[in-house]
């Protein structure tokens, strides 16, 4: 499934741009497409987030093998608890980038930006678990 | 007759003479030669009553020892019928193993539940090259094992073949860098002292495995002055403890401290260890840090801190640590490696440890040296009851209060860090592969009321989901890292845990089972030790994975080719169909969460009529 899906503010600055060059073009006859590319240029991380796959991400999350530390339903091991709400994805890039600690670098010749905002929007959608207070067994280890 | 003629026939007479003496030289070196083929007296004698390794089962028996773990061979075979036979198979009882690493892990295991050591005997070539992983995983741990090897020393004694292979000049050189002590006693006198004598270097802290060579020959000659022999008396040594003027510094340091904290390693050594750190910490109100290489002190104990609490620490009191500088350092494993004190150049640090009486050079197993502000050579356990003692005398009431006031504010932050650990457990609750978390659990829920002894442990949920407060609820891992350690170390202190009705639960790793796991189970079957495993099966050597996956991402390749060579798929393998092979009762592959409380119940149900059963289940990776 693919979501577009963009912060609040590019999308308004966004459609601010789109109407201004729709006159721009009206009136001059010039190709849309170029008027954009002039007025507005994406980052390649806004891009990605435009365009990011929950399945590619899945698929990615499994064959590049951050479950491995990040268990398969992202909810911890030897490494960090990653889903639900992770971090925001220019943070989550950074940190795979150039992990502080034990976790090893992965760059974007292993692993693109465009890969890490499908595996981030797989992150987002996982769902949440049930309260503990709700699971008899976790409960009853308070005794 | 002339001289000539006298000098002719005294010539012929000489050679005459001579031809004689050579014939019958020749006749009696033939007779010679035939009295050598020919049997000698003692050759027609086939039978004996009494032969040196029955003295040798009268000089164990004396140890006290409660079993002979052993992979049968012939190079023992003397000792093997008299331990059998003479011995009456009592005390110690003979116990079938399929692999010398199982019996040394078996002793291993045992003896952190028992406090005692195991006789394991094998050959001493072959068989202890299968055993030397084991033998140094027990060193490393520092625990008790009694290594008996059979080898003919006597060349003229071997037959040609396996004999041949089977013996060596040195049986031990290939181990005594990770042995406490060995001899090769050369007569039966020899074999009782020495025996009396290694039992006492392996039970004197730092404990550590020992090794005797019981030569074939000395076995099974027949004794030749049985009155002559005796027997010496065993007394164990009392441990060392710390010097009076040390403990009192001691003592004055933790008692002025702002946030001391005492670390626990390889400490309890016996039921009383846990106790006396219990009256130390409480003292006190100092928080505690539990390594878990020992069962040192109550895991939901409202001062047992996570490991964050030794940045905060302006006294830290390291009890028998395998390494301090591990506890006191970060490092960061990346192309250039880097290090960083975890802990303020203010900050005290005092080292109690018998390591410090005992330390081997080529195997690094002593870890990284750091300093320290006073070290007490001495054994912890032992040292403790007068540290508390000195700790009470500088008590005042004003300290008394500061105490009270910390004690408060740890008891609060202990109950906020298990309540988070209860959060985090519901992540991945219904996952499958099943979450660690899950899994501990539901063990948990099976096993809470029993009188239960977790003698292996390959997952970390245990700790947070599992009430331990028995000295005998956790007995630590390998210490040397050495995989195929956790199924027969397990048996071993379920055969401890036996006598008193203990409920043994081992939670063990599908890579470490793989190594004599089968064997171990086989022998838990064969001698109705009962034992409760539960796979945990993560279908491969994970930590591998993780190690492939950094040098990957290092060399920015191949980042999705990290399973070659560490997974264990394609086929799965069936653990239950093995288990079930083995004697036991065996359960899985189990996916399902929901189908892991019923299947543990059916398993426990086995255990609890005195067999072992195995649960597979396909787990999370960590």
């Amino acid at each position: 499934m693919k979501i577009f899906r963009l912060p609040l503010g590019l999308t308004i600055t966004a459609a601010v741009l789109c109407f201004a060059a729709a006159v721009v073009v009206g009136a001059s006859g010039v190709k849309e497409s170029s008027v954009l590319a002039m007025v507005s240029s994406p980052s390649s991380q806004e891009v990605a987030v435009a365009e990011s796959n929950i399945e590619n991400g899945k698929k990615l999350y499994l064959k590049f093998g951050c479950w491995t530390c990040h268990g398969y339903a992202a909810q911890g091991g030897p490494g960090r608890r990653l889903a639900p709400n992770p971090i925001a994805l220019p943070v989550f890039t950074r940190i795979v980038r150039r992990p502080p600690y034990a976790m090893p670098p992965y760059t974007e010749k292993v692993v693109t930006d465009q890969e890490l905002a499908d595996i981030h929007a797989y992150l987002e959608a996982l769902p949440h678990p049930p309260d503990y207070e709700t699971i008899l067994l976790l409960k009853e280890t308070e005794n | 007759m002339s001289r000539s003629k006298m000098g002719t026939v005294d010539r012929r007479k000489f050679l005459r003479g001579a031809a004689t003496a050579g014939a019958a030289a020749l006749v009696g070196s033939k007779v010679q030669a035939q009295s050598q083929t020919s049997p000698r007296p003692q050759e027609d004698v086939l039978t004996v009553g009494r032969s040196g390794s029955d003295f040798m089962v009268d000089v164990i028996k004396t140890l006290g020892f409660d079993y002979a773990t052993s992979n049968p061979g012939s190079s023992f075979r003397g000792l093997h019928e008299s331990i059998i036979n003479h011995g009456g198979n009592v005390s110690p009882e003979w116990l079938t193993c399929c692999h010398e690493e199982s019996s040394v892990a078996m002793a291993h295991g045992y003896a952190k539940i028992d406090g005692t050591p195991l006789l394991v005997v094998m050959h001493g070539t072959v068989g202890l090259q299968h055993a030397a992983m084991a033998v140094y995983n027990a060193f490393c741990d520092r625990v008790p094992v009694f290594l008996v090897l059979g080898n003919t020393l006597d060349a003229t004694q071997r037959r040609p073949g396996a004999e041949w292979v089977h013996s060596v000049q040195d049986a031990a050189a290939m181990v005594r860098d990770y042995v406490k002590w060995d001899d090769m006693p050369v007569s039966l006198g020899h074999f009782a002292e020495s025996a009396v004598r290694a039992y006492k270097i392996a039970m004197t802290p730092p404990m550590a495995p020992v090794m005797l060579v019981a030569d074939s020959e000395l076995q099974e000659r027949p004794i030749s002055d049985d009155a002559a022999l005796r027997i010496p008396k065993l007394t164990l040594p009392s441990p060392p403890t710390g010097d009076s003027g040390a403990v009192g510094e001691v003592a004055r340091l933790l008692v002025a401290a702002e946030n001391p904290v005492i670390v626990a390693d390889r400490y309890a050594r016996t039921p009383a260890g846990m106790s006396r750190l219990i009256e130390l910490a409480e003292t006190l109100q100092a928080s505690v840090i539990d390594q878990g290489d020992r069962m040192n002190f109550p895991s939901h104990h409202s001062l047992n801190q996570g490991g964050g609490a030794i940045g905060r620490a302006d006294v830290v009191l390291a009890l028998e640590l395998s390494s301090i500088w591990g506890t006191l350092n970060r490092m960061r494993d990346q192309l250039y490696r880097s290090s960083r004190s975890r802990i303020s150049s203010d900050t005290k640090v005092i080292s109690i440890t018998a390591a410090d009486l005992y330390t081997k050079s080529n195997y690094q197993d002593f870890n990284r040296f750091h300093e320290v502000d006073v070290a007490i050579a001495a054994d912890a356990e032992a040292t403790l009851p007068s540290l508390i003692e000195a700790v009470k005398r500088q008590l005042t009431d004003d300290r008394r209060r500061v105490f009270d006031e910390r004690g408060a504010k740890l008891r609060d932050a202990k109950q906020a860090a298990l309540q988070r650990r209860r959060e985090e457990a519901a992540y991945g609750w219904n996952a499958s592969p099943i979450s660690t978390a899950r899994l501990a659990a539901e063990i948990w829920e099976v096993i809470k009321r029993e009188d239960w002894s977790l003698v292996n442990n390959s997952i970390g949920w245990t700790r947070d989901l599992w009430n331990f407060d028995k000295p005998y609820h956790h007995i630590g891992d390998s210490a040397g890292a050495g995989q195929g350690y956790g199924p027969p170390a397990a048996v071993g202190a379920a055969l401890a845990n036996r006598k008193h009705g203990r409920l043994s639960v081992n939670i063990g790793s599908d890579g470490d089972l793989m190594y004599v796991g089968p064997g171990a189970f086989w022998t838990a079957a064969h001698h109705k030790i009962p034992l409760l495993t539960v796979v945990h099966n993560n279908r491969g050597y994970h930590a591998e994975f993780m190690h492939i996956q950094r040098m990957a991402a290092r060399h920015e390749r191949g980042i999705d080719r990290f399973q070659v060579g560490s997974a264990l798929t394609d086929p799965n393998i069936d653990y239950a169909k093995m288990a079930q092979s083995m004697g036991l009762h065996g359960e899985g592959p189990i996916e399902n969460p929901n189908d892991l409380g019923p299947a543990l119940r059916r398993a426990l149900a086995v255990v609890k009529n005195g067999e072992p059963a195995l649960v597979d289940v396909v787990t999370q990776p960590r």
